[in-house]
């Protein structure tokens, strides 16, 4: 059953994100066409005013791209499960967990497709630039020395990275839960959020102080292990909300 | 026929308001019931524990043997009073979703009653009037074979002869040893098809019975007991 939701939750990532990536694909090989032929000497104003406002464009599409990664897993959540089709997705035979626990992949998951998608078009733009060849070998050989010389770095870096990733997501739903909770008023849970935000900010500050001389790695690992801690007391906050106090809207 | 379904003691409270308080009913196999009762009396509110959907305060609810959960929403069948057909999904894909989920899934039925209502399988629930979206989702509910059905207002809003149409299929696909729990104000539309009544009133279930054995006792119909029982009430 949790393979079905996880379908379906990529169903949806499917249909919402394909646009976005096909047209910010299809800027990215315009803007590449452009900077081709800027490298062989066209020039002219209508052509740097072109070559301009794609440049913006494709600069607006990687924006989009990120904020839409952040708030559509948000919204899917809160619509999913507090809003009308949560008579369909919280009636469905499958426990509570597995419906969240589908959420939270689906997210990531569009997360890292995202992130993969910005790197695949800044490497496009810059392929077959003169220098560039150097500048993507050097960044392969810093990858290479980094997990074979500094393998505990780079593995602190991925742990706490993903838990604040998770934590971040899990605060999201836990955010739109609570406000469901309290009956969906919008100015109580944006001063919700904005509190629980700024909590946290002092406790990362707080961190940052304490792993203060430590190694990288042994800070990071502390980081991340806080987080992870985070991300479990959101998710129970989340999936005892949605299982006892549910109010759909 | 077994009972489906057993309330004990049930209470749910919000806030300070009592929707229901100690509720005991049992839910026979193979009848069409007619949940009914005032606004806010607390018919929706008992439909929603039975899926799920809440959770009691006090009391314990048992369908077909599982507690309320995964198992139990297995072989129950829930039509809300409000439309919840996701608006990014096709009408065919709402068909593969409820594959995916319901083994009790029956997809010929189902795309025959959408034949039969000239509804395309391909448009987009989006693009759909309220009136379709009401009865793609009582397709969708109707086309399962589960053991119990709860419908939440199935008639209301909807004109005379999509009301029987509506009623028909509720009738007709129902298997023999489920039932049904038909919610719903307007009772001399279902009167015919309904073989028990439940009467819900503040919270408490005011009468309980069946049709003929009810009809029999007080010698009026259905909307009149309704009408004795609810005196005042409005």
């Amino acid at each position: 059953m949790f393979l079905k939701l996880l379908k379906h939750e990529y169903k949806y990532i499917i249909k919402s994100f394909t646009l976005v990536y096909a047209l910010f694909f299809g800027v990215t090989i315009i803007l590449k066409i452009f900077i081709h032929m800027a490298i062989g000497g066209s020039s002219g104003s209508a052509f740097n005013t072109l070559a301009g406002i794609f440049a913006v464009t494709w600069y607006i599409f990687m924006l989009i791209i990120g904020l839409m990664t952040i708030t559509n897993n948000a919204r899917r959540f809160k619509k999913s499960m507090f809003g009308p089709e949560g008579y369909l997705t919280n009636t469905l035979p499958v426990s509570t967990s597995s419906n969240i626990i589908a959420k939270i992949v689906a997210g990531a998951t569009n997360y890292v497709v995202s992130y993969i998608a910005v790197c695949l078009s800044i490497n496009i733009l810059i392929i077959g630039i003169k220098g560039s060849n150097k500048v993507i070998k050097g960044i392969k050989e810093g990858i290479g020395e980094a997990f074979t010389d500094h393998f505990d770095v780079v593995f602190a870096f991925f742990f706490c990275s993903t838990f604040v990733y998770l934590a971040f997501l899990l605060f999201c739903y836990m955010l739109t839960s609570l406000s469901s909770m309290i009956g969906g008023s919008k100015a109580k849970s944006v001063l919700l959020g904005i509190g629980l935000w700024i909590a946290n900010i002092f406790v990362f500050t707080m961190l940052v102080e304490m792993f203060d001389g430590t190694s990288a790695a042994g800070a990071m690992f502390g980081i991340g292990f806080f987080y992870m801690i985070i991300a479990g007391i959101e998710f129970a906050i989340v999936h005892n909300i949605v299982k006892n106090h549910l109010n759909l809207q | 026929m077994a009972d489906l379904a057993y309330i004990s003691n049930v209470t749910k409270v919000y806030g300070s308001q009592v929707a229901l308080n100690n509720v005991n009913l049992t839910i026979p196999g193979g009848k069409v019931i007619g949940l009914l009762g005032p606004n806010g009396s607390g018919k929706t509110t008992l439909i929603k524990l039975l899926c799920g959907l809440l959770t009691p305060n006090a009391g314990n609810i048992s369908i077909c043997g599982y507690p309320v959960g995964p198992m139990s929403k297995s072989v129950v069948s829930y039509l809300p009073d409000r439309t919840y057909v996701p608006e990014w999904m096709r009408v065919r894909e709402m068909l593969d979703y409820f594959c995916d989920f319901y083994a009790d899934f029956r997809r010929p039925l189902a795309e025959m009653m959408l034949q039969n209502l000239r509804i395309d399988p391909n448009a987009p629930m989006k693009t759909l009037s309220k009136g379709t979206k009401e009865k793609v989702q009582l397709i969708l509910v109707m086309s399962r074979y589960a053991r119990l059905y709860l419908l939440d207002e199935p008639i209301a809003g909807v004109d005379p002869v999509a009301r029987d149409y509506i009623l028909d299929t509720i009738i007709k696909a129902h298997s023999p040893e489920s039932s049904v729990i038909i919610s719903t104000h307007l009772i001399t539309d279902i009167e015919q098809v309904l073989d028990e009544v439940i009467m819900i009133k503040y919270g408490n279930v005011a009468l309980c019975g069946d049709v003929p054995g009810l009809k029999a006792a007080w010698n009026m119909n259905v909307v009149d007991i309704f009408k004795e029982v609810f005196k005042g009430c409005f």
